[in-house]
């Protein structure tokens, strides 16, 4: 192979220069070290050695001729060549694109640089399914939904109806250049002319493959009537649409719920979470509660309070938080402690225009069936009329919850944080008993216990419903206590 | 009217303001016998002799300082440095002396001094040799930068340096050596403080200087074809620096890129972008860009240094990032 | 060539203001009157007053920031320069520099800089511009020891001495620099005889003898402004204090403190004139006279205002162009 001489660099800032005038003419030999050329550089004149040992085979730039650095400006036949050789040689080395010694060749305008851009910001990516072939296509897509493009090559595409999200970026951080659009163009025309059935763009065609659309279902707004992939994606998403369309129509609205609800909500969780719940429940027959309280009631109508059911049910409950201390009791969770309380305070769940309160009736220890039954009537009525003060329901030890009212003869109510159980009232109903081994027709009603096993197990839970059921049963002692009777 | 290249436009600007004053002088390495390794002081020795066109050993600091000293005594002395690289070197006469004496001495002293020399890098000159520091100067209170990127703006810049009577930091480039510009044959004179337009558009600003200059409008080609019309404007002094015509641009154009070959980091672009949203804020559609060489010494290996220092593509990338 | 008496009086008046400068400086730096660096000539008067005195008026001077006394020799009044130490708008250089940085161009003294070598090629700068006019000139630049170490001296001593420039570089030698004895920072400690690798002259004096300071410099003057090129003169001395204000000197034994104390130029000086039959009195009163000039000094500096908030960005540039 001849050796190629180019024009060299003899400065670093050389960008071209001139060849002042040839030493050497074709056919002459030269050695290593003998000079070629003049040539004139940014700074000065230099003299170029030959580097190689030869004979001229042509002098390819005439003498006085301006080149930039790296033009190929004389040919040296090596020893042994033949100039026949050469000449071939030389002439197709003449096609071939200048070898990588030069320097940095200048860019065209538009074309994608030579290197890997350095880290640039991200932009955000919408990434489609990888085609069954080709590359993955990244469609650079800004914040609100744009592609990126410039403003020509946006202008382009739309002259020729092309779809953007077609387009493959080879601009900066996947923008779509001018140079990516006439590519694109290029590209629909090769598919042309291979022929296809329903016309489509080659990206509609692999997509709809890949999601299962039947093209012939799909307009077409590409050029040339042809579908294209946003086409595609319009159509996939207008069914979607129908589909959303119906559903909705199953949709009767979202509530707003108040704080307070929220604020319950909260505690029912909180409760059910972090209390383990257990119950035991109890059938009270109540046929002697009734005589009682009709009696009581009828006794002094005018100078008492009249007793309801819940009045007893409040009296028979304190009474047994008396006699079972521990279950007059909260669960700390924080120190891992079981805190007792002096005070027997009973909540009343109440229903107010759903919203669930429980005015708690205070220091229940050492009041009267009558005491209590006037601290509680004070309270209801207060909660129906929205008058509760915080300190109405603060500071709860144990709850009362009854929804008898309603026909529910059974149920377990969540346990109010952070006290430890909560009784449940059911309806009071006529049913067939069993009394000294007879079928007999009484009253009856089921007290349900829920209770959390942090502060009391099975026994002592049984042991203090039991206590309730039996004052329930025995109800002459919840009527005692300043009160005197006739028999 | 006549082409030449910067290298020639600089030489004029020097043989002018000799002949003009003989106050003016110069003294640097290289510059009397040899013409100058860049060519610049070519025919100057011959022309106004050795005591003027004074060649020096290698000492920057004393080249500095002597032009300092000789200043103070009322000569008006052009202390050329081979490179900006060597400024380094003489950085105490330049930062310590040169920029505080005025001040220190309570206007006491005037220097009418220029230092000359090129900066930059893009040649393979590795990290000793690339230096591309005006935004140092910048920050130095009580030094002129001027920093033309074309030959006409070289020639009538260095002009008005010289008369100038506080001292200037002019800075070249060695890639902007040959290249080639129009400069009238008449004499003229370019005030400081006062930047170009370059060339003119609507849809973003990008502020450059130097070689970068250059690239910026390689760049606004490349847009165009894109059909993003960039202006571009060159400062062409950094201090003094012509703040309102920048503002002006970016005021219209909405949107700015700054291409500097400086680094990056506390770089003459940090401090424009921050003076641009110090009063343009409400009225950016994107924010402020900055293109410039990537904080690292400047590597040898050729695709490293193309990636280490900023060009044309780079400032496109800028620019389509905020039009887009 | 011997002195005469009434120069010798005037130079001993001259160490005499110098001194009682200096201790009128301590003692408003003590007071609070004067802050930053500061650093005292006591001990070394001989050197600048000497030297100085060898010089026409318009010869150059160019200095360290241990400079009070050649701006005071350069007869810049001692209100400008001791107004100058307090930061007011009065100061020789209106408050903008300080003790480290005076000039006073009009009397040909060209500063007062911090940087340890850093002015040597402005000195150089200003003979090269001397030379260049063929001006009847010289350049008079004090440097201390540490000074012929930095590397801008050697760069400076070559090019004097390559163009034959008319510079004296006067090195006031006294032993340290800050607080390393000469001894250990060079390896040739011979200050005078670095000249020789530059082909110039060197000359050494004894730097607490007034008269002999005087007498070298008037031949060194004479040599340098007949165009014969540069010289290197070394002044032996001493300073009494630490390096400044804030160096209390613990570095120096008393005994060597003790032995500079008793070569004291000015009573030296004392006794020589009064051994020419100069009468006591006569010396009391130059004292009193001088002690004067400096109390009249500090009051002025005390009276005097600060310099005004929008003095803060002037004379950054003159923003003229020459004619």
């Amino acid at each position: 192979m001849p050796k190629e001489i180019r024009m060299p660099k003899l400065s670093d800032t050389m960008e071209e220069g001139v060849l002042i005038a040839w030493r050497k003419r074709p056919g002459d030999p030269i050695k290593r070290g003998e000079i070629l050329a003049d040539i004139e550089t940014d700074k000065a004149d230099m003299e170029f050695e030959s580097y190689t040992e030869g004979t001229i085979q042509s002098l390819v730039i005439e003498a006085g001729t301006t080149v930039p650095v790296g033009t190929l400006i004389c040919v040296i036949r090596l020893p042994g060549e033949s100039e026949e050789q050469v000449a071939s040689a030389v002439a197709s080395a003449e096609q071939a694109p200048m070898p990588a010694v030069v320097p940095p060749p200048q860019q065209q305008p538009g074309t994608p640089p030579a290197t890997a851009p350095v880290a640039l910001p991200s932009t955000p990516v919408v990434e489609l399914p990888a085609p069954a072939s080709g590359p993955r296509i990244v469609v650079p897509i800004t914040d609100d939904g744009r592609i990126r493009a410039t403003p020509r090559a946006r202008r382009i595409a739309e002259e020729k109806s092309l779809d953007l999200t077609e387009i493959r970026g080879g601009g900066p951080a996947g923008a779509i250049v001018v140079r990516d659009v006439e590519q694109y163009l290029k590209e629909l025309e090769a598919h042309e002319s291979e022929g296809e059935g329903v016309r489509a763009t080659p990206l509609a065609l692999r997509m709809a493959g890949e999601i299962g659309v039947d093209l012939e279902l799909v307009k077409g707004s590409g050029p040339g009537g042809r579908i294209t992939k946003s086409d595609l994606l319009e159509h996939v998403a207008s069914e979607r649409k129908v589909d959303n369309e119906r559903a909705s129509e199953l949709f009767r609205g979202a509530q707003q719920l108040s704080q307070k609800r929220k604020a319950l909500i909260r505690n029912m969780v909180r409760s059910k979470a972090e209390a383990p719940h257990f119950y035991v429940s109890m059938g009270v027959q109540t046929d002697s509660l009734k005589q009682l309280r009709d009696h009581v009631n009828e006794e002094s109508a005018d100078r008492r309070p009249h007793l309801t059911y819940t009045h007893f049910i409040i009296k028979a409950s304190a009474l047994a938080l008396e006699r079972f201390p521990d279950a007059n009791a909260t669960y700390r969770a924080e120190e891992q402690q079981v805190a007792l309380y002096e005070a027997i305070n009973i909540g009343l769940a109440v229903d107010v225009q759903d919203e669930l309160v429980a005015p708690t009736v205070k220091d229940c220890q050492g009041k009267s069936i009558f005491q209590l039954a006037e601290d509680a009537n004070g309270l209801i009525q207060r909660a129906r009329m929205r008058k509760l003060q915080p300190r109405d329901y603060a500071d709860g030890t144990f709850t009362i919850s009854n929804l008898g009212m309603f026909g529910v003869d059974m149920f377990y109510a969540i346990i109010t944080p952070p006290q430890s159980s909560i009784l449940s009232v059911g309806s009071i109903e006529q049913r067939p008993l069993v009394r000294e081994g007879e079928i007999v027709i009484g009253s009856m009603t089921n007290l349900g216990l829920s209770v959390d096993h942090r502060v009391l197990d099975g026994v002592k839970a049984s042991q203090f419903l039991a206590e309730i059921a039996r004052l329930l049963e025995n109800p002459e002692e919840l009527v005692q206590d300043g009160h005197s009777f006739g028999s | 009217m006549p082409e030449l290249r910067y290298f020639e436009a600089v030489n004029q600007a020097l043989e002018e303001e000799f002949a003009r004053d003989d106050r003016v002088f110069i003294l640097g390495e290289d510059v009397g016998l040899a013409g100058g390794t860049f060519r610049v002081t070519e025919g100057l020795m011959a022309e106004f002799g050795s005591r003027r066109v004074r060649d020096t050993p290698i000492a920057e600091a004393a080249i500095v300082g002597i032009a300092i000293g000789a200043a103070m005594a009322g000569m008006r002395p052009i202390a050329e440095l081979m490179t900006m690289n060597f400024a380094i070197v003489a950085m105490d006469q330049i930062v310590n002396h040169a920029s505080k004496m005025r001040y220190m001495f309570g206007g006491k002293v005037t220097l009418p001094l220029v230092i000359r020399a090129p900066g930059g890098g893009g040649t393979q000159k590795a990290a000793q040799h690339s230096h591309c520091i005006e935004s140092w100067f910048v920050n130095t209170p009580g030094i002129r930068v001027v920093i033309p990127a074309t030959p006409y703006d070289a020639k009538g810049l260095l002009k008005t340096s010289i008369r100038s009577d506080d001292p200037i930091l002019f800075i070249e480039h060695e890639m902007l050596y040959s290249t080639r510009g129009e400069v009238p044959e008449e004499e003229y004179l370019l005030p400081l403080g006062v930047a170009e337009v370059k060339r003119p558009g609507r849809d973003i600003t990008i502020v450059a200087w130097s070689r970068m200059a250059l690239e910026a409008l390689k760049a606004a080609e490349m847009l165009a074809g894109e059909g993003i019309e960039a202006e571009v404007v060159d400062p062409r002094t950094l201090d003094p620096l012509d703040m309102d015509t920048i503002l002006t641009s970016v005021a219209r154009t909405r949107r700015v890129v700054i291409a500097e070959e400086g680094w990056r980091n506390v770089g003459m672009g940090a401090e424009l972008a921050a003076r641009i949203q110090e009063h343009l804020f409400y009225d950016l559609d994107a924010p402020v860009q900055r293109v410039a060489a990537a904080d690292v010494p400047t590597p040898y290996a050729r695709n490293l240094e193309r990636l280490a220092l900023p060009d044309a593509d780079r400032i496109f990338e800028a620019v389509l990032k905020v039009t887009l | 060539m011997a002195v005469p008496l009434a120069d010798q009086l005037q130079l001993y008046r001259n160490m005499a203001l110098i001194r009682r400068f200096e201790e009128g400086v301590s003692e408003a730096y003590a007071e609070g009157f004067i802050g930053g660096f500061t650093h005292l000539y006591i001990g070394q008067e001989a050197v600048a007053t000497g030297a100085i005195s060898a010089l026409n008026h318009d010869d150059y001077v160019i200095a360290t920031y241990r400079d009070h006394a050649h701006a005071l020799m350069r007869e810049t009044s001692a209100r400008a320069l001791m107004a100058e130490l307090y930061g007011r708008a009065t100061g020789v250089c209106k408050g903008k520099g300080g003790s480290m940085h005076f000039h006073d161009p009009e009397r040909y003294f060209m500063g007062g800089y911090a940087i340890v070598g850093g002015h040597l090629p402005l000195a150089v700068g200003l003979a090269m511009a001397v030379q260049m006019r063929n001006e009847d000139r010289v350049v008079m630049a004090f440097l201390g020891d540490g000074a012929s170490n930095q590397g801008v001296f050697h760069e400076s001593m070559n090019m004097a001495k390559l163009w034959e420039l008319p510079v004296i570089f006067l090195v006031e030698n006294n032993f340290y620099g800050i607080a390393t004895d000469v001894r250990v920072s060079s390896s040739f400690n011979e200050i005078h005889r670095k000249a020789q690798g530059y082909g110039m002259p060197g000359h050494v004096v004894g730097g607490m003898d007034v008269v002999a300071v005087r007498e070298a410099c008037e031949e060194v003057v004479k040599y340098v402004r007949h165009g014969s090129g540069p010289v290197l003169i070394e002044a032996r001395c001493y300073r009494y204090q630490g390096h400044s204000m804030t160096d209390p000197g613990r570095y120096r034994s008393q005994a060597e403190a003790d032995l500079w104390k008793k070569r004291d130029p000015i009573p030296r000086l004392a006794k020589h004139l009064i051994q020419q039959g100069v009468d006591p009195a006569r010396l009391e009163a130059i004292q009193s006279e001088v002690n004067e000039v400096v109390q009249d000094a500090m009051r002025f500096a005390e009276s005097s205002p600060e310099p005004r908030p929008e003095a803060l960005y002037e004379d950054l540039f003159v923003e003229s162009y020459g004619a």
